[in-house]
């Protein structure tokens, strides 16, 4: 009777029909400004959920930029990417009116993100328990210089590879915001005190304010396990990612990682933030990344261990 | 002058007689059982003068001394008859024969609830018709029968949570013996918390609350257990389709103390598991999973004089499941790495009550009590290494739990000096000790040759929150006129939790005008205040659903509800109602906007919104209780609304959006049908428009929103970045399930035996086997192009079951 009752639940499934129900289609305003890179602005219309065509893209409309009071108008329009003649650099005032057929005027403004200003990289080898065991580890840590007249979010990623012959070269490489890197949060330059802080939002981005440190210099690291060779060399090459945002790319990076039904089947719903006036959504908005290599390092004598 | 004197003697001694007046009280019983019967009609007929008996079948009725015929009534049994000339107090408690059937017996004009009470927006039932009601596995359950009436919501397909009037779940006060639960619902709200066999009263406000009621916004359940024969020993056992249950009453000393315990408990989980090998593939997955829940009625009633009884309950129930599943299998390194996780909550409640009637006047009832309330979830891994002949075994494990302790005393007096006044006072005093966010873990090694390794055990948690709730309230139901009638009175309150203090004065007021003897209108108004709140997911009810106090922080919610509405009793046989209600809700908690109850670097004061929230609608009720045929038509328009736009708290950008279990429409029948002692039978047809969700129902591109690193020429990383959709939720609940709808049929085979009675149950749950939204997701078929679709799941589709009941 059971396995009749289990196979009777197991059945009871149906499609939705949303014939005539697709509802409204949004403009969609996509424009991450990174400095020194050429200004592009994407106008698309959004889709019905259950649709898996491609986006229809915009390109009639008739849009401005402006950089610091200065006008600009495309130099191309392609598959709804609105290029301009001009690279904005760290802390320009930049800003968009576009006039949409059938949308009226949309706009929005932001202010272009400067480079991340890392003064160092360093790896330390050390001990410590983790998982309630006592293992090998090493530091990786860097200082970071916040400017003081932007308002900017940090994400901080750490990429390793794997240098050992058995791992194939795309298989070696991987970006790690995993709970085997520990973030250490943000202390005083030369400060090696551990203070571990697990965060759920670890999992999906590791994103802080610079509201602690605001022009001032801080130390950000991480803690990872580290496999040596037999020489006590360890075995993976790291390199530190620090991407900047502006406060609207942040709080759009943040909404839009939410949203994402993979985030978690018990978050409250969660919707995606946009900075744009008029009759549209998305985000213009900037953010910049780089790479900063930290050196492989070799680990003390006794703690070294054949794999 | 001497003769003026002598008239003017005459005169005084005339009207000194015709002011005396006296009071006859007692308590009103079953003859059979000794059960005290709740609500039953007391009425002197010559002067239209009555009342009815509390909760622990007391009444009392003061009278002008004159001749009086006493007629004492109460819904299935024969009415009791006495004339006599009252001349002094009198005592007289009364035995009730039970009717064979509920007879269309006329109840004229000492019907004093229905359409002459004071009190609107209630609901009561008689306990067996509620019991007929075929729900789900031929199971009966209260909650489940109250949710077919008007203004009365379910949660999902199948869920026991109350949704009254546009309150959430929290809003509901579930008192059970007088004593508050916090979670009734077993199964994850399929089933109640409430055995049916142990119930012997209920009674559901939905507004208009009295004042000696408090602590929750939308509406009391207030259920009276059985006290037990007091004269044989009775019980029954049932064995059903998911669940076994037994039940045993009967005199400890004959009528004076007695006892009723009664006892359930599923067994899925002991029949499922030999089938469980059989429908998954044993060499693919190693699996062990169940789940069941229990619970226990117990009380004892000593009765030391006419005048004295004391009464002591328990109630443990809790629910359990489990599942352990081998996710890794190495047999080159011997180990094996299992994945468990659990999940458990329930509530345990302890009282003591003491009635005692202090003259024929007042009564008076001193309680304490103590409940307990926890839930949990368990996650854990378990690594068994085999080494040689030894199997060590690493378990880790994470418990999140939270709990709830409250210690409570209340005293309430019951005084009806005359027949117009019948006065409530009281107090009570509550001290909660809140533990909302407790994550306790372990790890434990061992092997099987008995050697224990390093256990590391440890605690995280939010501080646990201490709190004072205080009550006093006064209330007069006045009969000012033969046609008017007011139940009015104030509620104090006080909370006090981390030096803060929320006092709170609630009036409230409902009145009764009498248009003739079958038609009446009445008002209420009702200010309610509410210091605990349920942190609930907006998009599915878990176990567990956090509850939390006030704080500095978090406001008390508060409530303001205005209803009205006519009634109209057609000879007294069948009563119809159409009541309208507005309330307003203030400082109603919600999560904020991509928030999770799972532990974070965050407190849950910090991951909750507070907004307000309004409810509107019409009821209309036709409800027949005496005869064969019995049941109602419940039909329910209703619109409710929430408001999240304070700063800082800001859901749905500040815009207005459809509550969780806002459902415009709402239907339901019940007909029963008992035309012998040998066979009964009833149905049930339910349809209300589909609940709201959130949906996402468009999509956006982000082009840089997917990362992935590759390897440049020189072995640097290179980050590429890739478009990806994104989904955009254009507002909360946003989208609306299809409509649910279904039918019940069900019936009972009656025998008598030697020694006892036996009674078969066949039923069949959704009889036209519609497919009723339970969730839905979104699903996809990776054909030539990729094809989404969104899918509904239903989780009972037509259930045959079949019960088996022996009584003795």
């Amino acid at each position: 009777m059971f396995v009749a009752v289990a196979a009777l639940f197991a059945g009871c499934k149906k499609e939705i029909d949303f014939t005539g129900m697709e509802g409204k289609q949004y403009v969609v305003v996509m424009a991450q400004l990174q400095p020194d890179s050429v200004a592009v602005v994407n106008l698309a219309y959004s889709r019905f959920f259950l649709n898996s065509d491609t986006p229809k893209y915009i390109n009639d409309a008739s849009m401005t930029l402006w950089v610091n009071g200065t006008a600009y108008t495309p130099s191309s329009v392609s598959e709804g990417n609105y290029q301009f003649p001009v690279s904005p650099v760290g802390g320009d005032s930049v800003w968009f009116e576009a006039d949409v057929p059938g949308h009226g005027t949309i706009s929005a403004a932001t202010r272009v993100v400067s480079h991340p200003q890392i003064e160092n990289v360093f790896v330390t080898a050390t001990t410590g328990y983790e998982f309630w065991r006592m293992m090998d580890l090493q530091y990786i840590q860097a200082d970071i210089t916040d400017p003081a007249d932007e308002k900017d979010f940090y994400r901080f990623e750490v990429i390793e590879r794997d240098r050992r012959p058995e791992y194939e070269e795309d298989e070696a490489i991987d970006t790690i915001f995993r709970s085997y890197f520990l973030y250490l949060g943000l202390k005083e330059v030369g400060d090696t005190s551990r203070q571990d802080i697990f965060s759920a939002e670890m999992a999906t981005a590791l994103v802080i304010s610079d509201k602690e440190f605001s022009g001032e210099t801080k130390s950000v690291g991480f803690i990872s396990t580290p496999i040596v060779d037999t020489t006590g060399l360890t075995t993976r090459d790291y390199w530190l990612r620090v991407v900047v945002y502006s406060p609207d790319m942040f709080e759009f990076r943040r909404s839009a990682s939410m949203a994402s039904s993979s985030y978690s089947m018990f978050a409250e719903p969660m919707q995606t933030y946009s900075n744009i006036k008029g009759d549209a959504i998305g985000v213009f908005a900037s953010q910049s990344s780089m790479i900063f290599p930290a050196p492989r390092i070799q680990m003390p004598e006794a703690k070294r261990r054949r794999k | 002058m001497k003769r003026l004197l002598t008239y003017l003697m005459l005169v005084m001694a005339g009207v000194a007689a015709m002011a005396q007046s006296y009071t006859i009280n007692g308590t009103v019983t079953d003859k059979k059982t000794g059960e005290t019967l709740i609500g039953a009609t007391v009425m002197d007929v010559n002067s239209g003068k009555g009342t009815v008996t509390n909760a622990y079948g007391y009444y009392t009725l003061t009278l002008k001394k004159d001749s009086v015929n006493l007629r004492i009534s109460y819904v299935g049994y024969r009415p009791y008859e006495r004339k006599m000339m009252l001349s002094a107090n009198e005592q007289l408690s009364v035995q009730l024969y039970p009717s064979q059937q509920l007879e269309e017996v006329v109840i004229t004009a000492d019907k004093v609830q229905g359409v002459k009470s004071s009190q609107m927006s209630a609901i009561e039932v008689p306990v067996e018709q509620l019991k007929a009601v075929p729900v789900l596995f031929g199971e009966s359950d209260i909650l489940k029968a109250l949710q077919l009436m008007p203004g009365v919501q379910s949660g999902s397909e199948g869920q026991a949570g109350m949704y009254v009037r546009g309150g959430g779940p929290d809003e509901n006060l579930f008192l059970l013996d007088g004593v508050p639960l916090y979670n009734v619902n077993h199964a994850g709200g399929f089933f109640s918390a409430f055995n049916s066999d142990a119930v012997k009263n209920v009674t559901l406000y939905k507004g208009s609350f009295p004042a000696h009621f408090g602590g929750r916004l939308s509406s009391v359940l207030d259920i009276t257990t059985n006290n037990g024969n007091d004269q044989t020993y009775h019980g029954s056992a049932s064995l059903g389709l998911i669940s076994a249950k037994i039940a045993v009453e009967g005199p400890i000393i004959k009528e004076k103390t007695t006892f009723s315990i009664s006892a359930r408990r599923t067994y899925a989980d002991f029949l499922l598991q030999p089938f469980i090998p059989l429908i998954l593939d044993q060499d693919e997955y190693d699996m062990s999973v169940g789940y069941y829940f229990y619970d226990l009625n117990a009380k004892v009633t000593h009765k030391f004089s006419d005048k004295s009884r004391l009464y002591a309950s328990y109630y443990l129930g809790d629910d359990v499941m489990y599942a352990k599943v081998l996710v890794g299998d190495n047999p080159i390194m011997s180990k094996d790495d299992y994945l468990k996780f659990g999940f458990q909550w329930g509530n345990m409640v302890g009282s003591l009550r003491w009635n005692y009637v202090i003259n024929p006047k007042l009564f008076m009832n001193i309680s304490g009590s103590f409940t307990r309330y926890r839930n949990s979830v368990l996650f854990g891994t378990e690594e068994h290494y085999r080494i040689n002949d030894t199997t060590t075994v690493l378990d880790m494990q994470m418990d999140y739990n939270s709990n709830i302790h409250d210690w409570s005393g209340r005293i309430d007096f019951d005084y009806m000096p005359n027949p117009n006044h019948s006065i409530k006072y009281g107090a009570a005093y509550t001290y909660h000790e809140f533990m909302p966010e407790v994550l306790d873990y372990a790890l434990n090694t061992g092997d099987d040759a008995g050697d224990e390794g390093v256990d590391t055990v440890g605690t995280l948690r939010s501080s646990t929150v201490y709190a004072h709730e205080m009550m006093a309230f006064i209330e007069d139901d006045w009969s000012v006129t033969e046609s008017v009638k007011i139940n009015g009175g104030l509620n104090f309150t006080g909370f006090s939790v981390r030096d803060k203090f929320y006092p709170s004065v609630q009036p409230r007021l409902s009145g009764r005008i009498l248009l003739s003897n079958d038609w009446s209108i009445k008002v209420g108004y009702a200010y309610m205040t509410q210091y605990l709140h349920l942190l609930s997911n907006s998009s599915v009810s878990l176990p567990t659903d956090l509850w939390v106090p006030v704080t500095d922080k978090i406001l008390p919610m508060t409530s303001n509800q205005v209803a009205g509405g006519v009634f109209y009793s057609w000879k007294s046989l069948v009563d119809f109602s159409v009541e309208g209600y507005y309330k307003r809700m203030s400082n109603l908690l919600e999560y904020k906007e991509g928030s999770t109850f799972m532990g974070s670097s965050e407190t849950w004061e910090q991951k909750v919104s507070m907004g307000d929230g309004w409810a509107y609608g019409v009821e209309l009720l036709a409800q027949k209780t005496v005869g064969q045929y019995t049941g109602w038509i419940g039909y329910t328009w209703s619109k409710a609304e929430r408001l999240f736009n304070r700063e800082g708290q800001v859901l749905n950008n500040g815009q207005v959006f459809p509550a969780k279990y806002d459902r415009r429409h709402d239907l339901s029948i019940v007909l029963t049908y008992k035309p012998n002692d040998r066979f009964d039978c009833s149905a049930t047809f339910v349809y209300s428009t589909g609940n709201t969700s959130t949906l996402a129902m468009q999509q956006i591109v982000d082009q840089e929103g997917s990362t992935s690193v590759e390897m440049d020429e020189f072995g640097n990383p290179v980050i590429v970045e890739e478009p990806v959709d994104v989904n955009y939720m254009e507002s909360r609940n946003n989208y609306r399930l299809p409509a649910y709808h279904r039918m019940d049929l069900s019936a009972n085979f009656h025998k008598k035996l030697k020694h006892g009675q036996r009674t078969w149950n066949v039923s069949i749950y959704n009889v036209y086997n519609h497919q009723n939204p339970y969730l839905i997701y979104q699903s996809y078929d990776l054909g030539l192009t990729e094809t989404k679709k969104l899918m509904q799941l239903s989780i009972f589709p037509i259930l045959p079951s079949v019960s088996y009941v022996y009584r003795f």
